[in-house]
Order: C-alpha cells, then sequence, then structure tokens
C-alpha cells in the first residue's frame, strides 16, 4: 500500500498517460547537433524499437516497467554522448587504426628483420613510375578530363600581415598577391567557412606555409583550404578536391611476382590501405581511393602521391631478384677502351642493396 | 630491424590504436553475426553476447553509429519490417530495421579476420616467450 494514501494525503492528479521515459530520451536525442535531420527520423524508430523489446524482455524477467526503461535507457547511455558517438562514426572521414594495423606492422616489419626485404633509400627515392613496374605490370587508364590543376603557385613567396580577418579577405588578398583572378569554387566551401577569422604574419613565406598556418587555425572548425591554378585563375578548395580531382587508375599485375606465392592479394590492398593516408579510402570511410582486385589484377584509384606510396607497399612484397634483373634495362651509350668508340650496351637500371626501407615522398599540397 | 625497434614500432600502434581497438573487434563480431544471418540491432547484441558467454558486449552507442557507418560504406544494406505485440490486432505495429550484409560486407570481414588471424599469431609468439620465462623463473 502507498504509504502517502494510507496517512490520509490525495493522490496527486494525473493529467493522461505516465510520462514516457523513452520517449524522453529520444526526444532529447533530437536537440542533439549532429545527427542529419533525415538521417534521424529512421534512428529514432531503430532506438525506440530497441529500447521497447529491451524493456519488454527487462519485464519478463521481472521488472516493473518503469524500472525497466530505465535500465534500457542507461545502457544506451545519455543522448548527448550517444550523439557525439553517431556522428563521430558515421560523419567523420577519421581513420580507425586497428589490431589488423598492428599485426601488418609486425609482419612487415619482421620481413625487414629476418632480411627479406633488401631496398635502399637511394633505390627508392630514384625511382620513378615507370621504374617501379614492368610496363605489363603496371598500366595507367588514358586520362579522361583535361585542364589539370597546376601546383606550382604554392611556392609563390607572399607577405601577409592580418590580427583577424574574415577568411574570404584573406583568400582574396592571398589572389591578388599572387596576381591572379580568384575563383573561390563555392561549392566546397560554405559561407560560413568563409567568415571563420584567421590571423597571419608572414613575410616573402611560400603560399603552402601560408596555407598551413591557415589550416591550423580551421582544423577544430574542419575547415582545409588548398590551391591550385587552373585555366589562369587560382581555385581554393579542400585538398580532397583536389585529390579526387588529380585521381589517376591504375592497374597492378603482380600476382606472378609475389615473394610469397601463397598470400593473399586482399591482404596487400588491407596494408595499403592500413598504412598509406588510411582517411583516403573509401574503404576506411574516406572518399578519396579506393582499392580493388579483379580476378589476379589490382585497381588503385587514388592521386599520384598516394599512388607512389601504395606502389611501395606493394613493392614490399614483391620478388626481389626478379625486380633487380629483369625490369629497367635500358640502352646505355659507352665510350669503349681505345679512344671514342661507343657502343650500345643494355645494364640494369639498379641494383639491390639490403639497407634500410623508406617510404616515398609525401603530399604536394598545403597540409 | 632489431627485436626491440620491432617493440616499439608495436607499441607505438597499441598506443595509437588503444581508442578504437573496441571498435574494431565490434566490426567483425557484428559482420560476423550478419554473414550468418539478417538480424535488427537488439538481435545483434544478443547474438554478440550469446555467442562469447556474456564475455564481452556491444553497447547500442558503439552498435547503431557502426551499423550506420557500416551501411553508409556499403557494408551492410537494411530493410524495414513490422512487429506486433498481438499479430491478429488491426492497429499498426512497431517498426524494425533489419540489417543483412552485403558481398563488400564479406569480403571486409574476410580481410578483418585475415588481419586479426596475424595479429594473434604474432601476439602467440611474444605470449609464448612469456609463459616460457615464467615457467623457467
Amino acid at each position: 500500500m502507498n504509504p502517502a494514501r494510507a496517512s490520509g494525503a490525495p493522490e496527486p492528479m494525473r493529467i493522461g498517460p505516465e510520462p514516457d521515459t523513452i520517449g524522453r530520451w529520444l526526444d532529447a536525442l533530437a536537440l542533439m547537433r549532429g545527427i542529419p535531420r533525415r538521417e534521424f527520423a529512421s534512428l529514432r524508430v531503430e532506438l525506440e524499437d530497441h529500447l521497447r523489446e529491451r524493456v519488454r524482455e527487462l519485464m519478463v524477467a521481472g521488472m516493473k516497467e518503469s524500472e525497466a526503461s530505465t535500465v534500457a535507457i542507461k545502457e544506451v547511455g545519455d543522448a548527448a554522448s550517444f550523439a557525439r558517438s553517431y556522428t563521430s562514426a558515421v560523419h567523420s572521414n577519421r581513420r580507425r587504426y586497428s589490431m589488423a594495423t598492428a599485426g601488418l606492422v609486425f609482419v612487415a616489419a619482421a620481413g625487414i628483420a629476418v632480411g627479406g626485404f633488401a631496398f635502399s633509400a637511394e633505390r627508392g627515392a630514384e625511382r620513378g613510375d615507370e621504374r617501379w613496374f614492368n610496363q605489363s605490370e603496371r598500366s595507367v587508364m588514358p586520362a579522361q578530363s583535361e585542364g589539370t590543376f597546376d601546383d606550382s603557385l604554392l611556392e609563390t613567396k607572399i607577405s601577409i600581415d592580418v590580427d583577424e580577418m574574415e577568411l574570404r579577405e584573406v583568400l582574396g588578398f592571398i589572389a591578388a598577391s599572387c596576381g591572379k583572378q580568384i575563383d573561390p569554387y563555392k561549392r566546397a566551401f560554405s559561407e560560413d567557412d568563409l567568415t571563420y577569422q584567421v590571423a597571419l604574419d608572414f613575410k616573402d613565406a611560400p603560399l603552402r606555409s601560408v596555407l598551413a598556418a591557415i589550416n591550423s587555425q580551421l582544423e577544430e572548425q574542419g575547415v582545409q583550404i588548398d590551391a591550385r591554378i587552373r585555366d589562369g585563375v587560382i581555385v581554393f578548395a579542400p585538398p580532397t578536391m583536389f585529390d579526387i580531382e588529380e585521381r589517376e587508375l591504375v592497374a597492378y599485375k603482380i600476382a606472378e611476382r609475389l615473394r610469397n606465392p601463397h598470400i593473399e592479394l586482399e591482404a596487400i590492398t588491407t596494408a595499403i590501405q592500413d598504412f598509406v593516408e588510411p582517411d583516403q579510402w573509401v574503404d576506411n570511410g574516406g572518399e578519396v581511393s579506393r582499392i580493388s582486385i579483379v580476378d589476379d589484377v589490382v585497381f588503385i584509384q587514388a592521386p599520384p602521391r598516394v599512388q607512389a606510396q601504395a606502389e611501395w607497399v606493394i613493392d614490399q612484397f614483391l620478388d626481389e631478384e626478379v625486380v633487380g634483373t629483369t625490369i629497367n634495362v635500358r640502352p646505355h651509350l659507352h665510350e669503349g677502351h681505345d679512344g671514342g668508340e661507343v657502343r650500345l650496351e643494355l645494364v640494369p637500371e639498379f641494383t639491390p642493396i639490403p639497407t634500410k626501407v623508406t617510404l616515398p615522398g609525401t603530399s604536394t599540397g598545403a597540409r | 630491424m632489431e627485436h626491440a625497434a620491432i617493440y616499439r614500432v608495436l607499441i607505438y600502434h597499441m598506443e595509437k590504436s588503444k581508442q578504437k581497438l573496441r571498435e574494431d573487434d565490434t566490426e567483425i563480431m557484428v559482420l560476423a553475426v550478419l554473414a550468418e544471418r539478417r538480424a535488427y540491432g537488439y538481435l545483434i547484441m544478443k547474438e554478440v553476447a550469446s555467442r562469447s558467454e556474456r564475455a564481452t558486449s556491444v553497447s547500442p552507442s558503439l552498435l547503431y553509429p557502426l551499423l550506420a557507418r557500416l551501411e553508409r560504406d556499403g557494408h551492410i544494406t537494411s530493410d524495414w519490417d513490422e512487429v506486433k505485440a498481438d499479430p491478429q490486432a488491426d492497429s499498426p505495429g512497431r517498426r524494425r530495421k533489419w540489417y543483412e550484409i552485403t558481398d563488400k560486407g564479406r569480403r571486409r570481414l574476410g580481410q578483418r579476420v585475415q588481419a586479426h588471424r596475424l595479429y594473434v599469431r604474432m601476439m602467440s609468439a611474444f605470449l609464448g616467450a612469456h609463459e616460457r620465462a615464467e615457467g623457467e623463473a
């Protein structure tokens, strides 16, 4: 018996159904920022089903409804944390480093330790694209569009000294300093993005450094800027946009050159996606680079910078002897001993030297 | 590479992955459940708890964002169904979202499992050394 009623106190007046704890929690979630409205409607129905099902099970196990609702909601956590967790997982491209990464690091490291890899830093550095693979092993899809971007402007020296200035004005100032018309690539930035304030103090510094400073200040706002010249106009856009525009599709036919013929091509593609700019890959939630295996061919669609690093990873799995003896034999003019005689020779491009391994160069952009 | 250097690389990656380790494990578990049957969120949670003999569980705050991400990336697909407490009742029931793994998701699961096995194999080497050392002591 309710002690309050036993003492004669009036029962509290109740209007309508008992407050619904689950409904209140879902309403609270609706108020949180970050989950797009179009996704929330579906998520709400799904979470309500989850919570009601959980409550039903707890009640079958003997709990009262109110108690079961409280437990079910406590398991989901508070609405703000849930919204953060959802937004971070679904709308962030940040790569999730994994145990897989650690495992593959070990495999690669162990391979180096036992002398399985015999490459030199010099060798890695001097290899151009065409030097890494035979034509039969690496082929590039012909370009499908014209009017490529030119990043040489990033070396342009500019001076800028502003305490607090809107990004829109800063970009205009930079374009004027470079003597170019501006195309702010409006699709890439929202009006709000362009109102962020930045402070800069550079004298005769390359544009690359100025953009890096801007990016550092706007990191928390999620705005990143790079610049290129196209058709004589300066284009400002996020690095990702340029990466997408500059992608090339390359096919690698490497199955017959694998040092360990039992290794799965998928293990190699996983290593590439774990080590080479993991955020970029579509399989990792990124939006720039793709990798897939069809039959025995590995296709990689990525910007040249990423292709070069992916090739380095692939190369770690290839047979050393085959690399050293079958590719990159070139005509070479050789001066004979008898004074001036010139004859044609074929010489290997480079010789494997067992020493440390390094990953080839990084970004050309302002990051 | 010296063993000490290998260790340093490992520790570096373990440290970096600490926050996200559980998320990757969860991904394997969820895809593995869906590789066998279509399921809805709460069912997946129960299945994970059951298979692990209650040794682990997936919290809803981890599960639903993960399902959304997997669906966004094409690793799983979903459709809706209606659930009624009383199948004879005329009133509409609750809507339930069912998930199914795609071919891409199966490939993803295969890659994750393979990578995880490599990791387990690597760790086993160290655990074996530790156990031998403890045995000698």
